[in-house]
């Protein structure tokens, strides 16, 4: 019978690891690394995890951020560098300490995203590399709309859309720039977060493509270079001179693609952190000009190439066709053909792909698996996908059978509704809570902006059993090995108890290791233990039914009274005893009606103990009261050299 | 076949082709500013490297030259095709030096630069099978169009794409033509504009070498009555507020005007009818693909053609750094030649637009100017001193869904690199014909000698009329014309390898109207 009771899954939850994840853009490196046979397709790449651009955790109100500024170093395909890879210098932000370090324009690190109307309370700081104290500028934002005192800076997000952030007005401002220093603001509707400027703009994928042109010569020579040089391709004795155009931080062809999905809609957040013209075309689709500089067109416009000025951005939206198929790619690049030295057939620079994925569902998915069981800790891997852009929330349900899901709410069987903090992305892990016994079933449902529900996913909480052998008492001395099936359960404990079948009063075994699939304890039973206790052992893991295993039990064999060399004659007591240890070190006698407890009657003894078998004679003497009178009883009882008592004999005075 | 052209512009008096000509090596010389000389100088390019100079020129003309290619109906739909040849041969610039290049060219017809101006209707199958005679591998891409497919050899239809090549790297935007083979792509041309089509192979050589042309779709289904003339607005506001026919424009004149109409751009309220402000003459159709050589990279090429495995950026050793800007593959002053000049045969679009004042009754519409951005950056151009009526940016309306007028008088139009702008352009006489229509010119007359008098001078401000110049001074007006210069605002551009001006540049053409040039005999386009 399986003993329904509270588990905690996860530290308390169901750990939906790495992605309750809703179908975003995702990055992967753009190298063509599979090549299908003569005709000469790109081969398909490994399955994205659908990150996208996270929203910035705002624990308080205002949303406190801190901001970095330092010093990286990135790489750069050019087969005109030695090594066909140079090494660039770079300025970056690292918004709240990410890993990874500083990033430029578009890269992991340098964005923040929050919901219209969110205050940000930014606190700026910068590593030596950067020298001069930077002094923040929003060029899109309205002045009112920042302040700052000393290098905390307010900024109220109120300008909804794609804008940046970037030294503005102190001196050295204009290197830090062109070292990359650009960092990327999104603001989106307080009431929809998968919207570019109003709740009309849903779309299911975003990213954001920002351009940042690298100068490695000054990037290497940053104090002393001649600025009148920068971006340029040649130097003053017409030798070219190597720049470096990037998209998010990266040059092709280790430019993450945008992974997408047949039927999706994408909103493109282009920034132009660079010094020159950009014209993003993207081959094959249409790009839909939504709004420029964080604002927004009343009619949009479709483009093929839309122009982004130095230091603008431009979110445009694009539609996946339902017709396109998985593998095929887009290509998105700079039209001015700014390309570098990235490969050996000319492609590099400014340069990535829309990759399709087939399949974009109608509606959100969730499944969990593998599900693993421990003491303690309960595992799950949750992939999911939607096609609107968050999972704003989930609950939860318990069942008893695989095939009756809970129906939708009413039924009781499910929990209210737990919204996630912040609309979460399909990057972000996040942990749900739910009680179950073993056996049972835990069903998730999560729910995507605007409402819509997936299916439910399900899986069963494993029914866990445990062996509990060798089980070995020796004199005092237990010792026990639980093992758990499946391998992947796991026990937290033992217990055992004395006579006592229930536990209703249990002492745990020392464990060494738990939580472990196979665990091994020891005891040293208390004193008294007499020859023949039960001694019942049992393991403890919250993912057993009941909490505990079927008892093992082993029974105590202790010291034996002879009943052949044990007699009374006359006033003399003869006690023969043997124990398995060659011991017995005390031997206690009383008179009475009933027998003593352990340790009860009077400690007697020829002189000859410890030995055993043992074989002596006491007088019953005076010392005993009553004094023995024929036809009394008297008990005798021994203990052996590892302190386990025999069990009580009775011998009766003869008459004299 | 796709020897099938049409020519929307005026017609002019056709000249012998000049073949045989003979390369010569001179990178710079000064220019002289005459155009007459462009014939001595064309003279010294040879016609291609690859190519016998056999080419019969059809005949000189202005404005927009459409290659129209084959048709034939599968299923009620046309399918239109063009037949393709990427080749290599010569263009001439200003200053005396030929430019090696590559471009496309129609098959069997010469190497020309820009590649033909392919000319569809809106709903067309498009074939467009590419030959490549190049020794490297080379393709074209459409920017713009959707659901691109591709086949060799007659294989299956399959959608266009980049391509990897040995070891999986990227190896072009879309699927290739190999050295002396083929390739095929398929789209149907699904909405009208001015498009541009280029090299997705190794685009920064291949583009630079002058693998690109355009591709102009027009609205299908459209017809344009006198109303629609009469519609048209004529305060550059949205319809009804000023039409032509607040303006005068009676309906006979609104007939005469409606068998020249063209349309641009349907509406995007109206089904069937054309967007009002995208109606346009169609003999005043022009067109301006604007590009740019660096001849280092041009020069290298020629160097190394008998070697594919040079023919690559990577291998390139030089800086990049453009001489020469272009319209229609001709720099200042050969963009003022007509369509077909003989002395530049493989430049074979002119690029200056003719037009006539705007007139209520005889001239009620405006000209066409489509602009395709080429460059490695945006080319700022103005059309100098005048306004041009932005109608579209990349082959789209500017209006919104509900029709909401976003079109724009722009006085320096951008294109960027591989878009496309649509721009309509009036002209209108305000001081008359002469001195005696009651509008004079404001001024006092200067005398002759300290007047200093240049090549587009008819020696009258009034159109049509001609004077006396100084003794020694040449006009190359005919009739009495006007010239408006329109260039490349960034002026380094409007230079031929430095030297002002040049490059860039162009004129546009104001002649008489024709009842003038009638009575007083005179003949603008002879």
């Amino acid at each position: 019978m399986r003993n329904a009771r509270s588990i905690t899954l996860v530290g308390g939850a169901l750990l939906a690891t790495a992605a309750l994840a809703v179908g975003v853009v995702a990055v992967q490196a753009a190298t063509f690394g599979q090549v299908a046979g003569a005709n000469q397709d790109l081969g398909q790449v490994p399955p994205p995890v659908w990150p996208t651009i996270a929203p910035t955790p705002c624990a308080t109100d205002p949303c406190a951020v801190t901001l970095e500024a330092g010093q990286g170093t990135l790489t750069v395909a050019d087969t005109t560098a030695p090594g066909a890879t140079a090494h660039v210098p770079y300025f970056g932000f690292d918004v709240n300490g990410q890993p990874g370090g500083y990033s430029l324009a578009g890269g992991p690190n340098s964005t923040i995203k929050v919901p219209a109307g969110t205050t940000l309370t930014i606190t700026l700081t910068q590593t030596a590399d950067v020298a001069d104290p930077i002094e923040l500028s929003f060029p899109s934002l309205p002045a009112a709309d920042v302040s700052h005192a000393g290098n905390v800076y307010t900024v109220h997000a109120n300008t909804v859309g794609t804008s940046v952030f970037q030294p503005g007005s102190n001196a050295d401002a204009p290197r830090q720039v062109a070292m990359g220093l650009v960092g990327v603001l999104v603001v989106t509707p307080a009431a929809c977060s998968a919207c570019a400027f109003d709740e009309s703009q849903q779309y299911d994928d975003e990213a954001i493509v920002a351009m940042t042109d690298i100068d490695l010569e000054f990037a290497t020579h940053r104090t002393s270079f001649d600025m009148s040089y920068f971006g340029q391709p040649r130097d003053a004795d017409d030798h070219p001179r190597a720049v470096y155009h990037l998209i998010n931080g990266k040059s092709f062809p280790d430019t993450d693609v945008v992974d997408v999905r047949n039927g999706d809609s994408v909103l493109l957040r282009y920034v132009n952190a660079g010094v020159t013209d950009k014209s993003m075309g993207l081959l094959g689709l249409r790009q839909t000009l939504l709004g420029r500089n964080a604002s927004a067109y009343t009619d949009p416009q479709s483009l093929i190439a839309p122009l982004i000025g130095p230091g603008e951005t431009a979110d445009v939206a694009v539609a996946i066709p339902t017709s396109a198929t998985a593998g095929q790619r887009y290509s998105l690049m700079d039209q001015g053909r700014q390309m570098n030295h990235g490969t050996a057939a000319g492609f590099g620079g400014a340069l990535t792909f829309l990759n399709v994925w087939a399949g974009a569902p109608t509606t959100p998915t969730v499944s969990l698996t593998p599900f693993d069981v421990g003491a303690g800790t309960t595992d799950a891997s949750a992939q999911s996908s939607a096609p609107a852009f968050t999972i704003t929330g989930y609950r939860t349900a318990v069942t008893s059978s695989p095939s009756a899901p809970p129906t939708d709410p009413p039924d009781p069987a499910w929990s209210t509704i737990t919204s996630l903090p912040t609309p979460t992305t399909p990057s972000a892990s996040f942990t749900v809570s739910a009680t179950a016994a073993g056996g049972q079933y835990v069903w998730v449902q999560v729910q995507q902006s605007g409402g819509t529900w997936s299916s439910p996913a399900s899986v069963e909480v494993p029914v866990t059993t445990v062996a509990i052998d060798p089980l070995t008492l020796t004199g005092t001395a237990l010792a026990a090995t639980a093992t758990a099936t499946p391998s992947s359960a796991q026990v937290a404990g033992m217990s055992y108890a004395i006579n006592d079948a229930t536990f209703a009063t249990s002492t745990a075994l020392t464990v060494g290791g738990a939580p472990a699939n196979s665990v091994s304890g020891t005891a040293t039973l208390p004193d008294p233990l007499v020859d023949g206790d039960v001694v019942s052992v049992r393991a403890d893991s919250p993912t057993i039914v009941g909490g505990h295993s079927a008892p093992a039990q082993v029974t105590v064999v202790g010291p034996q009274i002879d009943a052949a060399t044990t007699s009374i004659t006359g006033d003399t007591l003869t006690v023969g005893a043997s124990s398995a240890d060659s011991m017995i070190t005390d031997v206690y006698v009383s008179t009475g009606t009933t027998a003593m407890a352990p340790g009860g009657g009077i400690s007697v003894g020829d002189g000859s103990l410890p030995t055993s078998p043992y074989s002596g004679t006491v007088t019953l003497s005076t010392t005993f009261d009553p004094v023995p009178a024929a036809g009394d009883t008297v008990w005798v009882r021994v203990k052996d050299g590892s302190g386990v008592w025999s069990r009580p004999f009775s011998v009766t005075v003869p008459a004299p | 076949m796709n020897d099938e052209t049409s020519r929307n512009g005026v017609g002019m008096n056709g000249q012998p082709p000049n073949h045989g000509r003979h390369r010569r090596i001179t990178r710079r010389v000064a220019w002289l500013g005459v155009a007459g000389v462009c014939a001595t100088w064309a003279a010294l390019v040879p016609v291609s490297a690859s190519q016998p100079a056999t080419a019969a020129f059809a005949g000189e003309s202005e404005g927009l030259q459409c290659t129209d290619g084959t048709t034939s109906d599968v299923a009620g739909v046309t399918h239109r095709g063009f037949d393709i040849t990427a080749t290599d041969g010569y263009t001439s610039e200003p200053d005396g030096n030929a430019i090696y290049d590559w471009g496309y060219s129609n098959s069997g017809g010469a190497f020309q630069l820009p590649g033909p101006v392919l000319c569809a209707q809106q709903g067309d199958v498009l074939e467009i099978h590419l030959h490549n005679a190049l020794p490297v591998a080379t393709s074209i891409q459409f920017p713009g169009q959707t659901d691109v497919q591709y086949s060799y050899n007659a294989s299956p239809l399959a959608p266009d794409g980049p391509v990897a090549g040995a070891g999986g790297a990227l190896a072009s935007l879309v699927h290739e033509a190999p050295p002396n083979g083929d390739v095929t792509y398929t789209f149907a041309a699904a909405a009208p504009g001015t498009y541009l089509y280029q090299s997705g192979s190794d685009p920064q050589l291949q583009v630079q070498m002058g693998l690109f042309g355009a591709l102009v779709v027009r609205p299908g289904g459209i017809s344009i009555t006198a109303d629609d003339i009469l519609a048209i607005p004529n305060d550059g506001g949205p319809t009804g507020v000023r039409s032509n026919a607040d303006a005068g424009v009676t309906e006979a004149a609104a007939i005469a005007a409606a068998a020249t109409a063209r349309c641009a751009y349907p509406s995007p309220t109206a089904p069937g009818k054309c967007d009002p402000l995208a109606i346009y003459d169609g003999s005043r159709e022009n067109l301006l693909v604007l590009s740019e050589i660096d001849p280092g990279v041009h020069s290298y090429a020629e160097q190394h053609r008998g070697t594919a495995a040079d023919l690559h950026w990577n291998a390139y050793p030089g800086a990049y750094e453009a001489h020469y800007f272009m319209i229609n593959g001709r720099s200042m002053p050969d963009t003022l030649a007509p369509n077909n000049a003989p002395w530049l045969p493989s430049q074979p679009y002119g690029a200056m637009a003719h037009v006539q004042p705007w007139d209520a009754l005889t001239n009620p519409l405006d000209a066409l100017l489509r602009y395709v951005g080429v460059g490695v950056t945006g080319y700022d151009f103005h059309p100098h001193s005048n306004h041009e009526h932005v109608i579209a940016e990349d082959a789209v309306l500017m209006k919104g869904a509900t029709g909401n007028d976003n079109t724009e008088e722009k006085f320096n139009i951008m294109v960027g690199s591989g878009s496309t702008v649509d721009a309509t352009f009036r002209w209108t006489n305000e001081v008359g014909y002469s001195d005696t229509d009651g509008k004079r010119v404001p001024v006092a007359w200067p005398q002759g000698l300290n007047l200093s008098e240049g090549d587009f001078w008819s020696g009258s401000p009034y159109l049509g009329e001609s004077g006396t110049l100084n003794p020694g001074i040449l006009t190359k007006t005919q009739c009495g014309e006007y010239y408006h210069v329109a260039h490349s605002h960034d002026l380094t551009q409007a230079t031929n390898y430095g030297i002002t001006f040049g490059g860039m540049l162009t004129l546009i053409k104001v002649e008489p109207p024709d009842e003038v040039q009638n009575a007083l005999h005179l003949d603008c386009n002879g």
